[in-house]
């Protein structure tokens, strides 16, 4: 192999797991972009089912990054995080604490869930109309 | 270094390209990069019609696009009026009982998929609906109705409404058997319309487009962004654009027949424009609106108005057999508005407001 040949393998080689690197970062998505509509988001804390507090997202997002919100639900602690948008479980008394290692959400639909103490956190895109076309 | 083993490199990296240009294509497409859109609102078929086209073209042929978008549906419109007294239907009606007419392809491709509709809803779709309307003087604002056809006026009409009346001869006679039968493709035509123009759209390249004829919409691939469409269900009860709820769909139409729409005041007593060609009457009883979701537009327009006709029951046991979804609202048991919906939309149908799903 030639010294040429060398280079260009390994310039490939670069090239190839920064696309793969970069395609990951992209497939992640980043809480940065929020929704794409620019749609606000309501942040639901249920338990048991029930729908006990709900938060505007824009309304904590204005407040300093880095806010957090404290639950005394189910006979424990949980505390939520929220930074550029997107909403984290940073602490729970909770055994296992398997909501700790769930991912933080930032789009419509998607959950938080600990168990032990039967909380869901959700956020909701507000409906106010955000569609494409109205059919009549 | 030994063939094979360069051979193997050599293969490798050859891979490794192909992932690479993959991705930069996967990325190219989602970005949105390149893409220019263009659109366009106007008057056509009676109707504000409006066209959202997304596309790798440049703006100036998208601009040309949407000219032809346009004049395909106008072209239309000549054909399939029941006012222009030159359109084929016009003909068509005033051949009745005396000849086969010659029409356009289009004319024909749009009543067969109302006789199918027809057929498949045991009439409670009917293209030959036109002498109920006639007599409820629907359309004609000057010199309405003081009081309600008389039940031997509404059992004459009867006997000229009936799709199997209408005969069709391939590729392009329609004859409709009886004179003073009338052929009324209002409900089927601007489904029909809207899916030969999304047809249209694809035809030139188009992978993203949102189609709004007269509140029938059809969509052509999904969002530019790579979502899919959000298209929104009037409210009943609401000003005009504003949803009850809202459907994702790709590819696809969404189509609503609606009590709250159009109708006639007869003597302080509003009735629905759309009638239940068995019986020659406007439909009556809790259902707000009907909504179709179906790749078929014209199918979709039409089975909007047979759901209408049929109630909720009925509609989404045909629904299911005919692979389409719908989207019912009624009023509820406590006055309230309430929406149910075909078992397939679980999970694409996004509630606006406070109204109950069922």
């Amino acid at each position: 192999m030639k010294l040429g040949d060398k280079i260009l393998y390994a310039g490939l080689s670069i090239i190839f797991l920064i696309s793969c690197a970069a395609s990951i970062f992209f497939l992640r998505g980043s809480p940065n972009d929020g929704d794409k509509n620019g749609a606000n988001f309501t942040l639901e804390i249920v338990s048991r089912g029930e729908i006990i507090k709900s938060f505007d997202m824009p309304d904590l997002s204005e407040t300093e990054s880095g806010s957090t919100i404290e639950l005394r639900e189910g006979g424990g602690f949980n505390i939520l995080s929220i930074e550029d948008g997107a909403v984290r479980m940073v602490s729970s008394d909770c055994p296992g604490g398997d909501c700790l290692r769930m991912p933080p959400i930032w789009s419509d639909g998607r959950v938080i869930v600990c168990l032990p103490h039967k909380l869901v956190i959700r956020l909701r895109r507000d409906g106010n109309g955000e569609v494409d076309a109205v059919s009549y | 270094m030994p063939v094979d083993r360069k051979h193997a490199v050599r293969a490798a990296f050859l891979v490794m390209f192909f992932v690479c240009a993959a991705i930069a294509v996967w990325f190219f497409r989602s970005s949105g990069v390149g893409m220019n859109s263009g659109s366009r609102d106007g008057l056509s078929m009676d109707t504000l019609v409006s066209v959202l086209v997304h596309s790798r073209q440049t703006p100036n042929e998208i601009n040309l696009m949407l000219d032809g978008a346009f004049e395909l549906i106008d072209g239309f419109d000549k054909k399939l009026s029941m006012h222009d007294p030159s359109s084929d239907v016009s003909r068509v009606n005033a051949s009745a009982g005396l000849a086969a007419v010659k029409v356009a392809p289009e004319t024909f491709e749009a009543l067969s998929s109302a006789l199918r509709i027809a057929e498949v809803s045991g009439g409670a779709f009917d293209p030959s609906v036109g002498p109920i309307s006639t007599l409820w003087r629907v359309g004609d604002r000057e010199n309405p109705l003081t009081e309600i056809p008389k039940a031997d006026e509404i059992e004459a009409t009867l006997s000229l409404v009936g799709y199997n009346m209408v005969s069709t001869e391939a590729p392009d006679k329609i004859f409709l058997e009886n004179s003073g039968m009338k052929l009324d493709l209002g409900g089927v035509a601007k489904g029909y319309v809207s899916g030969e123009v999304g047809d249209f759209l694809r035809a030139n390249g188009v992978e993203s487009a949102i189609l709004d004829l007269g509140g029938n919409v059809l969509v052509v691939g999904g969002r530019p962004d790579g979502e899919a469409w959000r298209i929104g269900v009037q409210h009943p009860l609401k000003p005009r654009g504003e949803p009850i709820c809202s459907v994702a769909i790709r590819d696809s139409s969404v189509i609503t027949a609606g009590v709250y729409e159009r109708f006639v005041e007869i003597g302080g007593k509003r009735y629905a424009h759309i009638f239940d060609p068995r019986a020659g009457r406007p439909v009556e009883g809790n259902l707000l609106s009907a909504t179709v979701i179906s790749d078929d537009p014209a199918v979709g327009d039409a089975l909007s108005t047979a759901f209408m006709v049929m109630g909720i029951g009925s509609s989404k046991e045909l629904a299911a057999r005919l692979g389409v979804e719908a989207i019912f609202v009624y009023s509820g048991e406590d006055g309230g508005v309430e929406v149910t919906t075909t078992d397939g939309l679980e999970g694409r149908v996004v509630m606006i407001g406070n109204e109950t799903r069922r």
